[in-house]
């Protein structure tokens, strides 16, 4: 391996770390500004539903999710530490985001239809990479989270 | 029930470690890691080509093609035997020199006793001393087995990296940090080689003369050498020069240019 191979390698290293930076800095602003606006819908892991059931006036399944990548970066740390075990905590940041994002996103549709709770409230979360390749050439972290939960309106 | 919504400001799903602080340690952990495991081959390999019989590797290994300049390759394996009755070696009949088509003036020591010299390398020469040297420095590494030692060493390295690592860049890293080592390993060997090749000439002339006129030419020609000092296989010129310099002093060598002699039986076309 050459000096220019090398320069270039640790460029590139540098760049998607901050950019990668960049945009979970911003991410994550937006999550906590969207988080605090939908704070008024209680969003529960229960199966029974808290109210009466005479006070229901409409039930509607609502998810949605998000399909997050990470960076070059975060990549080459986390090919590190598998060489010597430990917390990947690269990758910590990216499923938090996405399943916050997917969270959101269901609550933004809640909000769509005017409900005032959702329960039973799950999230999945899956590797797109091995949909995409399943021969790990290509080794590219990107994970989708979907979360879902059963919205329920009451009657006023 | 009543419902009151509290905001939670703390992130706890996400560890607060820097990034680059983390890439830092576990590169650190893992150079010192493959400077042991480089010791490790290194002894390995050493123990090995100890037992390699040179008649193996010179059956096995040296191909007999014909020769671009056979009159002036005899001449110079005559001078190579010459120089290899001065050192300690037992099997000078096995070394062998050939000359091969290349722009780019270089000598290399290789496998089963081999050395090669490239003819822009035999015109880049001036004097029989100077020539005498370079041969003399391959001639060390050769009979120290250099060449087997490297391969060795790497092919042990390499097979440790690709059993454990799987990930092409991390891979890349590793071979950059292992790549130091072997370099900083071989530009101990090549001071070696160097003062070796000084004795053997003082032996064969009685004079040390032609030592440090190459480097000395190389110096002038190439000045950002020193620039790329760290990813050479080589000590710089400028060391060794000095290197070469105190050893003859040291030793109380002889070292006069006026008794340099001409290259006379070197035409190139």
């Amino acid at each position: 391996m050459d000096i220019g191979q090398i320069i270039i390698s640790i460029i590139l290293l540098l760049v998607a770390f901050s950019s990668g930076t960049l945009i979970e800095k911003r991410h994550y602003k937006s999550i906590r500004k969207r988080e605090k606006a939908y704070l008024t819908i209680p969003v529960l892991s229960t199966k029974e539903v808290p109210v009466e059931a005479e006070t229901i006036e409409a039930v509607q399944l609502v998810g949605d999710g998000v399909v997050i990548a990470g960076d070059h970066f975060k990549m080459f740390l986390a090919a590190l530490i598998n060489l010597i075990g430990g917390r990947i905590t690269t990758y910590e940041s990216l499923i938090d985001r996405a399943r916050r994002e997917a969270t959101l996103r269901m609550m933004k549709k809640a909000r769509l239809i005017n409900a005032d709770m959702i329960i039973n409230f799950r999230i999945e979360t899956s590797n797109v990479n091995s949909i995409q390749d399943t021969s790990e050439k290509h080794k590219n972290a990107a994970i989708e989270a979907f979360a879902y939960g059963t919205a329920i309106r009451v009657k006023k | 029930m009543k419902y009151t919504p509290v905001d939670i400001e703390e992130n706890l799903n996400v560890s607060k470690v820097s990034p680059l602080v983390q890439v830092c340690q576990i590169m650190a952990g893992l150079f010192i890691v493959i400077a042991a495991l480089f010791v490790v081959c290194s002894i390995c390999a050493d123990f090995i080509v100890q037992y390699i019989p040179i008649e193996w590797e010179h059956k096995l290994l040296v191909k007999h093609t014909k020769s671009v300049y056979p009159k002036i390759e005899k001449k110079l394996n005559t001078l190579v035997q010459g120089l290899c009755k001065e050192t300690s070696s037992k099997d000078c009949n096995y070394y062998k020199l050939n000359i091969i088509k290349c722009k780019q003036p270089n000598a290399y020591a290789s496998l089963g006793g081999q050395i090669l010299l490239t003819d822009s390398f035999l015109r880049f020469i001036e004097s029989e001393n100077e020539l005498s040297f370079v041969l003399s420095h391959e001639l060390s590494h050769i009979i120290n087995k250099d060449p087997e030692k490297n391969l060795s060493r790497q092919i042990l390295l390499g097979l440790l990296l690709s059993v454990f690592v799987q990930d092409a860049q991390v891979t890349e890293m590793l071979n950059l940090s292992a790549n130091n080592v072997t370099l900083a390993y071989s530009r101990e060997v090549e001071k070696r080689a160097d003062l070796e090749a000084v004795e053997t000439i003082n032996r064969y002339y009685g004079n040390t003369a032609g030592s440090i006129d190459m480097f000395e030419r190389i110096m002038e020609k190439d000045k950002n050498f020193e620039l790329f000092y760290y990813f050479s296989t080589h000590p710089p010129y400028k060391s060794r020069i000095e290197n070469i310099k105190s050893y003859i002093k040291e030793n109380n060598y002889l070292y006069r240019t006026s008794e340099k002699k001409p290259l006379k039986f070197i035409k190139l076309k």
